[in-house]
């Protein structure tokens, strides 16, 4: 059923986008009835297994949409994987690995944690962004937007791949179909905390961690997917979050990531995807975020 | 076009005058073609084209119905007109015939019948050349509405006369035997539609082999095989996904004695996006009904003949809501 894998979970319950509340139970209830056990309307189509699969899908979309924050963070990842086309790059989301070449000729790319020249922060788009990120309730918001090289202020470009990060000097990296896998072993090294023994059952290592009363920073959110058999291309996929942001949340490289609002919608998600609560998950996650990021 | 006759006008007659002043020789530029199909024999189809047409020439627009179940001819029986003389399998085999020659009035003003073909043994298999004189002739017609009562089954003439709609609209009853014909009816009718838009032969035999369920390709439904044609070649891909996402039938569901039955219309809707990426639209339900039954038996068909109770206004609507493309909502 590839159609589903694709689709977001508006399109699963088979709803618009600004549905209200009643409109989600509403579809959730015919949901349910549609691919109830022995369903009229699947017949032939669907076996009960496939039913209970949809439904579960289906129950999970519910859940997201029906409850207005968990439908907010949803809406505010989606809303950036569709991507707002600035005025300085032709469609998709400026500096995004993965979209198009952006930048135009003579601009340079991002320098990894250095401070963007003034005259890129200046140079930053009025995209319907900027409200948005001023408006984050963050200790250090307003700073941010100056002196963090952040995607669409520091010029149209793709910024460095992470397999580049060590490098000084800065470098301009345009049209890459996405940026490499492999990240520098000595990284991510320094981010693991010591080893947990590795878990014979899936849900057993998260559970553990759980009890433990652990931090959920990147390493111990990348352990847990780990543990749970998930490749970063299966938690993209099926979260519809960009590979490379999963990367930088897990390696905290803030400094790639967006607003404030948008890094808390995908941990949320994740955890979510993690059987993890979000909640906390969240706090923990952005409590780093706002420490680390300067 | 259409050529003034002397004929006499009582029903069952054949007459190319279209009777309304102004229309001859004038070129109809709002003209719908629909087809009726679904799958399963039985569930209505006839029944709902009947009354469609009807219910298009009682507002004043120029209907004109064909029986295209080629071989199963029964929308004459249903409107109360006796046995024809000439059909649509005389047209088909004869050339000299124009499709005027076969076109019948009906006892409703503005309402015009092709019946079907009586000899079952000549054209239920009709040639190329054949069917091709008829799809011209459908597409040449000069109506409002050209409602095509199509027979039962998936026959490649029954998919392309669908395909060759405007609007088509599938009938199904709440019962499984009727669902997994429908369900069979759009799958073939996706696949035929996707064959043809595919103009590379590599293409087409992708698409041939994903007809069976299992194929070696892993393709297991109309989504999956444009992901896959996609994978080959993206600009096919997208030919592909453009022909699904414009395909659009509508579903009645006829029979209804339950709120649960009208539920089928709204779950079918959900089904079909899910299994095959394509949009169905739940234009409106016939509730069980006793005026029915009693309007085929006497063949009298309820939009001639009513104007109150249940049926009538199931008809209303499915008629309202095919003509201004309008769906039902889930209250």
């Amino acid at each position: 059923m590839n159609s589903l894998k694709s689709q977001n979970y508006y399109d699963i319950l088979g709803v618009g986008r600004h549905a209200s509340a009643e409109e989600i139970r509403s579809a959730y209830e015919i949901s349910r009835h549609t691919f109830q056990e022995n369903s009229l309307a699947t017949y032939s189509l669907f076996s009960d297994q496939e039913n209970r699969e949809i439904l579960a899908l289906i129950a999970k979309a519910f859940e997201t949409l029906f409850n207005p924050e968990s439908r907010r963070a949803y809406d505010a990842v989606l809303q950036w994987q569709e991507g707002e086309p600035s005025p300085a790059a032709p469609g998709g989301r400026p500096g995004v690995p993965g979209t198009q070449a952006l930048a135009p000729p003579g601009s340079h790319g991002a320098q990894p944690g250095g401070a963007a020249p003034q005259g890129a922060a200046a140079r930053a788009p009025p995209d319907g962004d900027a409200p948005r990120r001023t408006a984050a309730p963050t200790p250090g918001g307003e700073p941010m937007r100056h002196e963090n090289p952040r995607p669409a202020g520091a010029a149209p470009a793709v910024p460095p791949s992470p397999a580049a990060r060590g490098a000084p000097a800065p470098t301009v990296s345009t049209a890459s179909p996405g940026p490499p896998l492999a990240k520098p072993a000595a990284a991510s090294a320094a981010h693991k905390p010591a080893p947990v023994a590795h878990a014979p059952a899936p849900g057993a290592a998260r559970d553990e961690l759980l009890q433990a009363g652990a931090r959920f920073d990147g390493a111990t959110l990348k352990r847990v997917r780990q543990s749970l058999g998930i490749s970063l291309e299966d938690l993209a996929e099926r979260s519809k979050i960009r590979r490379a942001y999963l990367e930088y949340i897990e390696e905290e490289d803030f400094q790639f990531l967006p607003a404030p609002v948008y890094v808390k919608g995908f941990v949320t998600l994740v955890a979510n995807f993690l059987g993890l609560p979000a909640q906390r998950v969240a706090d923990d996650y952005m409590q780093i975020f706002r420490a680390k990021r300067p | 076009m259409w050529r003034r006759r002397n004929l006499p006008e009582a029903p069952g007659t054949a007459s190319p005058f279209m009777g309304t002043p102004g229309i001859v020789g004038q070129i109809i530029r709002d003209k719908e073609i629909i087809a009726i199909g679904g799958g399963k024999g039985g569930v209505g189809k006839t029944l709902l084209a009947g009354n469609l047409g009807i219910l298009f020439a009682k507002m004043g627009k120029t209907a004109v119905l064909i029986d295209a179940d080629l071989g199963g001819a029964n929308l004459h029986t249903c409107l109360g007109i006796p046995t024809p003389e000439l059909t649509l399998s005389d047209f088909m085999t004869q050339p000299h015939l124009r499709i005027e020659d076969v076109m019948l009035r009906t006892a409703q003003e503005n309402l015009f019948l092709i019946s079907g073909a009586q000899d079952i043994l000549n054209i239920a298999n009709p040639t190329y050349n054949q069917k091709g004189k008829l799809l011209r002739a459908v597409q040449e017609l000069m109506a409002n509405y050209i409602v095509l009562d199509l027979g039962a089954g998936t026959s490649t003439n029954t998919l392309d006369f669908f395909l060759l709609a405007d609007k088509g609209v599938l009938v199904v009853m709440p019962e499984p035997t009727s669902i997994e014909n429908a369900y069979r009816f759009i799958k073939s009718a996706i696949y035929r539609r996707l064959r043809s838009v595919a103009a590379d032969p590599r293409v087409r035999a992708v698409i041939d082999k994903a007809m069976d369920k299992k194929n070696d390709l892993g393709v297991r439904s109309p989504v999956e095989l444009v992901d896959y044609v996609t994978g080959m070649d993206a600009r096919a891909g997208g030919v592909l996904k453009q022909a699904l996402r414009q395909f659009r039938p509508r579903i009645v569901v006829n029979q209804v004695r339950s709120l649960g039955d009208v539920r089928i219309g709204y779950a079918m809707q959900s089904v079909c996006q899910k299994f095959f990426g394509i949009q169905v639209e739940f234009i409106g339900y016939l509730e069980n009904d006793e005026q029915i039954w009693q309007s085929i038996r006497k063949r009298q068909p309820i939009a001639l003949t009513q104007d109150q109770g249940r049926a009538a206004r199931n008809l209303r609507t499915i008629a309202y809501n095919l003509m201004n493309d309008l769906h039902l909502k889930p209250e």
